[in-house]
């Protein structure tokens, strides 16, 4: 009898147990559900209340007239460039409205790349011209980046023992690999830039896409979850995608130094 | 018999293959079904595959339908509207249109001075080609060797990664018939012993081509015997280019002209 009411109270705990487990994590759900809706708004109040123009700039002029408009849109991609051509390091200038992706060094296009397809996200089409002039007129920063390749292709070589075994391990040159280029940038001003080779994926590469992909919506995952146990709104990026020649995607992505700058015409 | 007969007749036929299976298929069904150690399995099944469907549920849920939920709150969001807290007249605005095109034009001016109107080459260490520039016009484009991103261990622990540096680069030196000093890692990399640094030894001639231009901290572009390893990355961090690129990089180029790698 003992042994009968003691296997039903195991059951019983064990049952209620997974009852608060389960509650548990449908509160979890429900309040990744609201931190993940208030983050693209977070975002939204930064890119309209942060970059509101003063009375005195020349941002205001916006709306007054379509010469106003375009004149201002150039002097914000203008002042940008300005700004990149005054680093000493590599950065990225994006333009949209000419499809292109270049690549700039104290001013100098070093490289340049015609992009076949942009998508961009619905975010940047809400604040009025004025803030979004003021937004671009100033670089953004890339702080992080996830790819498919690796940024420093190493190979590590042990120093043989004689000549012989010199002659026996000559290295042969390295070719690029067939290897499916696709990298995402993270800026600083909840802007992230999606650059993805235009080429036409074999099963191999699209596997390594698919990998891909799957390690990113991972670490969304992990990074909102963290951000709900510290009871803060999770960052949020609208995306800017594009598709370029693998080997420029591949060059570009080898070339960017940490922090690279970027600049933005839409 | 006409078409209508023939048609009766297989469709009777077709029905009744038809119920024979059936009916097959059900006993055989039937016999599973009352098997006790079927219906074990049949309930661990059951159980795995609810909780297969609820894992699947909550990854559609994280993965699909929250991104959903954020693009239909980004497209709910209301556009925002300029506010001025002073109207501008006309004349206000058409002096001001004059002051920005005016202000475009000083930035744009600014941005094509940055590009030099002397000389200049730049240099793909990734698809290991170059082009040459010379006022702000491409003169000459074509292959070159880089580093090869090898990491060389001696024993000793000492490491060298052999690439080439990226950035803006001045032309520090012109050589002709330059004569390689080897360092230390050449004779590492092909198991020789290291001689003294002042030894003989240590000095080849021939391999660098007809001409060199210095960038400074060791590295130089100076030309090859290994013309057929041009395009791909094999060097241990200085730019080798072919007979004839070199020799007019060579005149183009002077002290002081910048050289771009990326």
């Amino acid at each position: 009898m003992h042994h009968f009411f003691s296997r039903v109270h195991s059951g019983f705990k064990a049952f209620k147990i997974y009852k608060i487990a389960a509650a548990l994590f449908f509160v979890f759900c429900i309040l990744y559900l609201i931190f993940s809706i208030l983050a693209p708004i977070k975002a939204y109040r930064h890119i309209t209340s942060a970059y509101i123009p003063d009375q005195n700039e020349k941002w205001i002029l916006s709306g007054t007239s379509e010469i106003a408009d375009s004149l201002l849109e150039r002097s914000a991609m203008l002042d940008s460039r300005l700004l990149l051509s005054e680093n000493d390091s590599i950065g990225i200038f994006v333009s949209l409205s000419d499809s292109l992706l270049n690549l700039v060094l104290q001013g100098v296009t070093i490289h340049q790349s015609k992009i076949s397809h942009i998508g961009t996200g619905k975010l940047l089409s809400k604040p009025d011209k004025a803030s979004l002039f003021k937004y671009l007129s100033t670089s953004f920063m890339i702080e992080s980046y996830r790819s498919t390749i690796v940024k420093v292709p190493v190979v590590v070589k042990h120093a043989p023992k004689d000549t012989s075994e010199a002659n026996k391990a000559r290295y042969a040159p390295q070719l690029p690999p067939d290897e499916y280029v696709k990298y995402t940038l993270f800026s600083d001003k909840s802007l992230k830039i999606v650059i993805q080779q235009e080429e036409k994926s074999s099963c191999k590469q699209k596997l390594t896409a698919f990998s891909y992909s799957c390690r990113n919506k991972l670490r969304t995952f992990a990074g909102t979850s963290s951000a709900i146990f510290r009871l803060r709104i999770p960052d949020y990026h609208t995306s800017i995608k594009i598709k370029i020649p693998s080997n420029d995607a591949r060059t570009i992505f080898r070339a960017l130094p940490e922090n690279a700058s970027l600049v933005m015409e839409l | 018999m006409d078409f209508n007969e023939w048609y009766r007749k297989i469709k009777i036929t077709g029905l009744q293959i038809f119920r024979f299976l059936a009916d097959k298929i059900q006993s055989i069904l039937k016999s599973i079904s009352e098997d006790p150690k079927f219906r074990k399995s049949f309930h661990a099944i059951q159980k795995y595959f609810i909780v297969a469907g609820i894992i699947v549920g909550f990854i559609i849920y994280f993965v699909t339908i929250i991104p959903m939920l954020q693009e239909l709150t980004i497209s709910l969001l209301p556009k925002t509207r300029l506010s001025r807290t002073v109207e501008l007249s006309e004349s206000e605005i058409r002096n001001r249109i004059r002051k920005l095109e005016k202000a475009s034009l000083t930035t744009e001016n600014r941005l094509k001075l940055k590009i030099p109107y002397q000389p200049y080459l730049v240099v793909n260490s990734t698809e290991n080609k170059f082009y040459l520039y010379s006022r702000r016009k491409l003169v000459r484009e074509g292959k070159c060797s880089t580093g090869s991103y090898i990491m060389l261990q001696a024993a000793d622990e000492r490491k060298w990664i052999f690439k080439t540096p990226r950035g803006v680069f001045r032309i520090q030196g012109k050589i002709t018939s330059p004569v390689w000093k080897k360092p230390d890692w050449a004779f590492i990399e092909e198991g020789l012993p290291v001689p003294s640094p002042n030894s003989y030894l240590r000095y080849e001639f021939g391999v660098l081509g007809d001409y060199a231009m210095s960038l400074g901290r060791g590295y130089l572009i100076h030309g090859t015997l290994y013309q057929r390893f041009l395009g791909m990355p094999v060097t241990h961090g200085c730019i080798r280019l072919g007979d004839d690129d070199l020799k007019t990089v060579y005149q183009y180029l002077n002290f002081g002209s910048k050289v771009f790698i990326y």
